[in-house]
């Protein structure tokens, strides 16, 4: 008798130490090397934002017209603009542009297509066809075009790109989150909830909502590059943040017409694009692998 | 099947009437009165009369009700009348009719240069897994989903055009007229509208192959002593691919996305720039026509990506 429970104790001592979710998720996350890289630009990139006015050696909307278009030197690292503004302070101004627009369009798209998700996945029936054929509707249209639409019904400026932005993202949301709550609702734990009388809001807001948040975790992080990469895309169009304010696409789009004499002017600002949506995207990567690895290769 | 493809067939039909009336709704939302714009434009500015703007009015229909206009513009679509455009005193269909072989000549290309350079990409990246190759081109694919297509063409237009002068920087010819221009004239274009989805197809094949490279098949196959060409190509890849080519589908919406910013980098005159052009210009009809085309070619395309999924998976079918 007492033999048997010393195997048994013996065993429990022996057996591997259970590793804790948190330490595993931190273990696969920061495992690749890809995905630091992602998160050290990231983090630079905040905080680029949030301290622009230190760190910007020139005022951005201070013009010089003595030193127009000037090709980059030791006084102008990134060289002037055609007003004689500092390239760099406007590229490091116009981080916040993108980062404020990237994370404010995600989340308003997010809860948007989230909440409808939720609901067509839950009820069913009418709906589901109703809400779901709404969504498809919404992506019958190419996005930067329908985001192009809607700002130029509400008009130019940061709230309004934002607005647009977060309309034309919500199908994603609304599909995956739907696919989720389909799927969770069909879960035992779900029908002892109703069994003890929760109410439908109740179940979908605290059974369903926790278990499908995962994958949708991950399409966030993601779709924040593909909002600030569209956002560039509509300012290179023309409809952005109202000007004297610095947004990298509208920059690019200024420097083109000087391509030939300062190439640097579009160069740049493209430059600061890519790298911040490489890093979402990586960032975005390790979250997937980190959170449910199952989803590789579908987000 | 045939009950399936009828469900879906419904479904599109019922998704492109929703986005028709949307695309309405939104160009009667946008701001500026068009008949006071169109007046404005007149050349010999005089004062137009209470009467003239009514008379404008009507004749362009926008003085009935909205459902009522709503009816008629849709009616219209099916005898291919789109409605005119105020400015430019063209229909909505001859311009979309100049148009939309553009756009088509343009989307084509960059889809078939998407498959042809990202698929194998995919392949070698899959089947060298950790090797240089692989590091390198998954990399390259890792920053062509992230670069911005119009920056990437500006980057072409400089490195190309003018500093190398290899090719023309701007501009669009029938192939029909001078096939060598219009092919010189396509290349980059086509390459910068590629590439996001070059880029994706090249992940997509990737984690589709490695997938299929742990099957016992694969395994089989190797122990009959196969070459390892005959491995790849002919069992590896031919299970692999399938999901790729499905996915190929969701490369049309990014198409014809890719296709407003890339015709106003490279001034061609197709589809994406005739919606900027209007919207900005507030040409109402010709930007309504251009949406709804782009949408019936999605909507389209997004139908043939379902029923060929239910054609190569039965069970999607019966959900």
């Amino acid at each position: 008798m007492s033999e048997s429970r010393e195997t048994v104790i013996q065993e429990f001592i022996e057996a591997p130490p259970r590793v804790s979710a948190w330490k595993r998720f931190i273990t696969v996350f920061f495992g690749r090397r890809i995905v630091i890289f992602g998160m050290i630009i990231l983090i630079g990139l905040m905080i680029t934002a949030i301290f622009a006015n230190w760190l910007a050696p020139y005022d951005p909307y201070l013009q010089d017209l003595d030193n127009v278009k000037a090709s980059p030197s030791t006084e102008h690292l990134l060289g002037t603009d055609t007003l004689g503004r500092d390239t760099l302070s406007r590229i490091i101004y116009g981080s916040r542009t993108s980062l404020i627009v990237g994370f404010v369009a995600i989340f308003f798209a997010a809860t948007v297509g989230m909440t409808l998700g939720l609901v067509a996945g839950y009820f069913g029936g009418w709906t589901y066809s109703v809400i779901m054929r709404v969504i498809d509707a919404l992506m019958a249209f190419p996005m930067i075009l329908l985001a192009l639409t809607i700002a130029a019904l509400l008009g130019g400026g940061l709230r309004n790109i934002v607005i647009a932005l977060g309309i034309s993202m919500i199908p994603p949301y609304a599909r995956l989150m739907c696919g989720q709550a389909l799927h969770i609702k069909e879960n035992d734990y779900v029908v002892a909830a109703h069994a003890i009388g929760a109410g439908n809001w109740r179940v979908m807001l605290r059974h369903i909502a926790p278990n499908a948040f995962p994958p949708l975790i991950v399409l966030m992080t993601m779709m924040i590059g593909a909002a600030i990469l569209a956002e560039a895309g509509l300012s290179f169009l023309g409809i952005g943040i109202d000007p004297p304010g610095a947004a990298w696409g509208a920059m690019v789009s200024e420097g083109y017409r000087y391509l030939l004499t300062v190439p640097v002017l579009s160069f740049a600002p493209g430059i600061a694009i890519m790298l911040v949506v490489f890093a979402f995207n990586m960032v975005g990567d390790g979250l997937r692998d980190a959170l449910d690895p199952r989803l590789r290769g579908t987000l | 099947m045939t009950t399936y493809i009828v469900r879906r067939l419904i479904q599109a039909i019922f998704v492109l009437v929703l986005a028709t009336l949307g695309v309405f709704l939104i160009m009667r939302l946008l701001p500026g009165d068009p008949i006071l714009l169109y007046v404005s434009q007149d050349e010999f500015t005089r004062m137009t009369s209470a009467e003239e703007i009514a008379a404008l009015r009507a004749q362009f229909g926008l003085d009935q009700p909205l459902l009522l206009q709503y009816v008629y513009w849709f009616g219209g679509i099916f005898r291919g009348d789109l409605g005119e455009s105020i400015f430019m005193g063209t229909t909505v269909a001859e311009e979309i009719g100049r148009a939309l072989p553009v756009t088509l000549h343009l989307g084509v290309i960059s889809f078939i240069v998407a498959h042809i350079i990202g698929i194998p990409a995919g392949v070698i990246t899959a089947v060298r897994r950790g090797r240089w190759a692989d590091t390198t081109l998954t990399t390259l694919a890792n920053i062509g989903i992230c670069a911005p297509i119009f920056w990437v063409g500006i980057l072409l237009i400089y490195g190309f055009g003018l500093y190398l002068g290899w090719l023309p920087i701007q501009g669009y010819t029938s192939p029909f007229k001078d096939f060598w221009m219009s092919t010189q004239q396509l290349v980059m274009p086509a390459f910068c509208l590629s590439l996001p989805h070059m880029a994706g197809s090249t992940r997509q094949t990737r984690s589709a192959m490695l997938e299929v490279i742990r099957q016992d098949y694969i395994r089989t196959a190797w122990s009959k002593g196969l070459r390892e060409r005959t491995v790849v190509m002919r069992h590896a890849v031919r299970n692999g691919i399938i999901p790729v080519v499905t996915l190929g589908g969701m490369a049309v919406p990014r198409v014809l996305g890719g296709a407003v910013l890339i015709e106003v980098v490279f001034n061609i005159p197709g589809m994406g720039r005739l919606a900027v052009d209007a919207l900005f210009s507030q040409d109402y009809a010709i930007v309504q026509g251009v949406t709804l085309m782009m949408a019936a070619v999605i909507v389209l395309s997004n139908l043939l990506v379902d029923i060929s999924y239910g054609w190569i998976d039965p069970r999607i079918r019966y959900q």
